[in-house]
């Protein structure tokens, strides 16, 4: 008997005879035990220090090929990423089995070239592609269509790849390359300039069979990847901007700031795309800034206001200015939030722009109504209706939201400023009415800044209702990934549970842990005092007056930062009951005339913010 | 059932027992006596002024005085605190018109039926004693937490509380204060009889810490004024 073995081969007929018989033993890829146990051998005198996931990075990359896996083996030591120390091993960097060691590329290529030439350009075409690909794709994208059927066959004969979705058409068939370190390496030894021309022609490909708006999000990502990649850089940068704005709308937040990202680096690189890149800035950092990643958020809006300077854009400007208005308030900064909204009307000075004046003047209604100036906000957030209502019906679909979005803010912002000036009923109105706008355009966020308020102002109509508002917002707060959000409804949610409910230990203390949790983690410094208090106010109500007082203090220095009366009044009252209880009469004597200044100084009625805490 | 009924808060129907408390808002007595014969009259009666979330319901109740006016109806806000803390609370904290009484030795809960709950180890005797084995036994549910309602161990796990905040400590002073009481509001009617109650009392401390709607109260003060 005569044993021998060789590699994948297309021509089989040199063994046939009619004299011998022969049977072929097909050698199966090492499974993922053997390849640990193989390898466990070859290392069997130990390691210095745990070598970490060197052994799967390896295995991963060896597809199973005993040949590979020691060729890869001994590319590290050659390039000096593990040694022997004594009689053990070391890794030296954790780099290690990110290349393909030449050995192998060789042995690899050797195999490409035994290919009939139409062959292997179409191996070449597919490697483009990607690790896997599909029929129709490379179809529509080769330049020679008629020989794919008959090309693919063959490279599945010769085990360059293999079908992993069969189909009778072969337009449907899905294919992969065998290794993966093949179709790398097929793919590194193409001249850059022809991987250019094969990317351009994938994506005119993709462009001819799913259009230019597909449905699926990762044909998208595909088209932003081949044109990313091809002379059309531009167009690549757009479609990894629409994936980008597609993953948004669904609030896969996280892979929007990637595709955004994406292709940022695409058009930074390209040297080109002004306007494109601002939008990318301003998404990139609205995201962020949502997010509670604060920094990265200012960096972007400073790199977009820096563009839309350049470029005379004075509404792009006025947009930025308030959006960084916006972050600096989140961190306390009232005096700077306002220079920036002052800046920004300047610029909008004489400027027909509707839906940016409605923003702007809803964000200046918002702080007047934090800082306890709630005539002015009442009155601001009614001229931002004024403008919001006069955009056309027929607007465009995203000056459409924009007026939407204007609407539903400003609503809710004059709904809690006549709150507070005692008229309820128009307040539980307006805002209501905000809710809804917003959620029929969709717009969850605003939908819960509304959920929030309305939690508390349903507490005297209807107490049932305001433990209710709180769960449903939370439930979308958390659904959208909005962290701020989240915050503001625990720490309403845990005042409204313990006002009405007997779960105030249960579920309002930790629902106020967990909003200063995310406060602290987010630094959102006009926010944090309100879950302070409350937990203070628990504490209170359950006789520890220590944690009360400390909680009272904290909440003090955080809320003189931003000096909001409706966060300052209640540590007063709270550390004047305090001393009432302790029978510290001239203490209690003292907290009770601050808390009364407070109040006093912006018009405000103490009963009113004892019932009414905390609306946004 | 009868025992309850005697033991526990008064109800519509029942007479209600004259109290003489000292005013906090302005000087002398106030006697629920005085009442009857003129006017119907509401009367709350809370806990201390040191609990933030009762004093947001004196406000809620106060807030309410002016539409209960109108139908002629007066009411009476009567808490633990001592005379002239709550003065001093009052001070700051004025309610237009409204009366307020301090009774820190509780003899109007007593007189009204409100039980002062007894924290114990493990009897419970609602609405007089709850053991902390019922309380423990309370089921927790935190939206967004916590994955459902569970008990509070699981949810402690659950939750892998970082500061230490200790549930068993928190109830054990409040029962060494014997701060278990309960609170309730009273509708009187003209003759000073109960015509509508809203208590903790009843549903096994399902409505502790509980409050009627605005609605459900001013629609049983309609019934009494007309």
């Amino acid at each position: 008997m005569l044993l021998f073995t060789h590699r994948p081969t297309l021509e089989l007929d040199q063994f046939g005879s009619s004299r011998i018989s022969h049977t072929t033993l097909r050698l199966l890829p090492l499974g993922d035990a053997d390849g640990q146990r193989l390898l466990a051998a070859y290392f069997r005198h130990g390691w210095r220090e745990p070598p970490g996931r060197l052994f799967s990075r390896i295995l991963d990359r060896a597809g199973g090929n005993p040949l590979f896996l020691e060729e890869i083996i001994r590319g590290l030591i050659e390039a000096g990423t593990l040694e022997r120390d004594g009689a053990q091993w070391r890794m030296k960097s954790d780099k290690a089995a990110a290349d393909i060691p030449a050995s192998i590329q060789a042995l690899l290529l050797a195999r490409l070239d035994r290919l009939p030439h139409l062959v292997r350009l179409l191996a070449q075409e597919a490697a483009v592609i990607g690790p896997r690909f599909d029929a129709g794709v490379l179809g529509a994208a080769t330049t020679e269509p008629a020989r794919v059927e008959a090309g693919l066959e063959l490279l599945c004969d010769a085990e360059i790849i293999e079908e992993i979705a069969g189909s009778n058409s072969i337009s449907l068939r899905t294919y992969r390359f065998t290794q993966t370190m093949l179709q790398d390496v097929i793919y590194q030894n193409l001249l850059l300039q022809r991987r250019i021309e094969l990317h351009g022609r994938i994506g005119a490909a993709l462009e001819r069979l799913y259009g230019n708006e597909p449905e699926r999000l990762e044909d998208l990502i595909l088209l932003g990847h081949h044109f990313s990649l091809s002379a059309s850089k531009p167009k690549g940068a757009r479609y990894l901007r629409a994936a980008g704005d597609r993953a948004r709308a669904s609030y896969a937040n996280d892979d929007a700031i990637r595709l955004y990202r994406q292709a940022l680096a695409v058009l930074l690189a390209n040297g080109e795309g002004e306007p494109e890149r601002l939008i990318l800035y301003e998404r990139i950092a609205d995201l962020c800034g949502a997010a509670g990643r604060r920094n990265t958020a200012e960096e972007h809006y400073q790199s977009a206001l820096e563009g839309h300077r350049a470029a005379e854009d004075r509404i792009g400007e006025a947009r930025i200015l308030r959006k960084l208005g916006r972050l600096l308030w989140d961190a306390g900064k009232r005096i700077k939030a306002e220079t920036h909204y002052a800046e920004a009307a300047k610029l909008l000075g004489g400027i027909d722009a509707p839906i940016e004046w409605a923003h702007l003047l809803q964000e200046r209604g918002r702080l007047a109504f934090r800082t306890g100036d709630h005539v002015a906000a009442a009155s601001w957030a009614d001229e931002a209706l004024g403008y919001a209502r006069s955009v056309p019906a027929d607007a465009d679909q995203h000056a459409g939201l924009e007026a939407a979005r204007a609407i539903a803010e400003a609503l809710n912002t004059k709904g809690v400023a006549l709150a507070r000036v005692g008229r309820h009923q128009e307040a539980v109105r307006d805002v209501e009415q905000s809710v809804a706008a917003a959620e029929a355009a969709g717009l969850l966020n605003v939908a819960c800044r509304g959920y929030t308020n309305l939690g508390v102002l349903y507490t005297i109509v209807d107490p049932a209702k305001a433990v209710e508002v709180c769960r449903r917002g939370l439930d979308v707060a958390r659904r959208i990934g909005d962290l701020g959000f989240q915050a503001r409804l625990l720490a309403n949610f845990a005042v409204a549970c313990c006002t009405f409910t007997d779960r105030c230990t249960e579920e309002g203390v930790p629902a106020a842990e967990k909003a200063i949790e995310i406060d602290r983690a987010l630094d959102q410094r006009e926010h944090l005092s309100v879950p302070l208090i409350v937990l203070g106010q628990i504490h209170q109500c359950h006789f520890r007056p220590d944690l009360a007082a400390l909680c009272y203090n904290e909440a003090i220095e955080v809320a003189n930062e931003t000096g909001e009366p409706q966060q300052l009044f209640p540590c007063y009252d709270g550390l004047a009951t305090l001393s009432l209880d302790r029978g510290d009469m001239p203490e209690a004597d003292r907290y009770f005339a601050l808390a009364h200044d407070v109040c006093a100084r912006h018009g405000l009625d103490p009963a009113g913010l004892i019932v009414l805490p905390f609306l946004d | 059932m009868s025992e309850l009924h005697v033991d526990g808060p008064l109800q519509p129907g029942d007479r209600a027992p004259n109290v003489v408390l000292d005013a906090i808002t302005r000087d002398g007595k106030i006697a629920l006596q005085d009442f009857r014969g003129h006017s119907p009259i509401l009367i709350g009666l809370f806990r201390g002024l040191h609990c933030p979330f009762c004093r947001r319901h004196i406000a809620a109740q106060a807030q309410l005085d002016a539409a209960l006016r109108d139908k002629g109806i007066e009411s009476l806000t009567i808490v633990n605190t001592p005379i002239e803390r709550a003065r001093l609370y009052f001070r700051y904290h004025p309610l237009p018109n409204l009366l307020a009484a301090s009774d820190p030795e509780r003899v109007s809960h007593r007189a009204f039926g409100l039980p002062n709950l007894e924290f114990t180890e493990k009897e419970t005797e609602w609405p007089r004693k709850v053991g902390m084995d019922v309380v423990m036994s309370m089921q927790v549910d935190i939206p967004g937490e916590l994955p459902g309602p569970m008990n509070r161990l699981a949810a402690a796990e659950q939750l892998n509380k970082k500061d230490g905040y200790e549930m068993m400590e928190a109830d054990q002073r409040m029962a060494a204060t014997g701060q278990g009481q309960l609170f309730g509001q009273f509708l009187l009617d003209r003759e000073g009889v109960v015509r509508w109650t809203f208590t903790e009392v009843p549903e096994g401390g399902q409505r502790m810490f509980g409050m009627p709607s605005a609605q459900e109260l001013m629609s049983a003060a309609s019934q009494v004024a007309s």
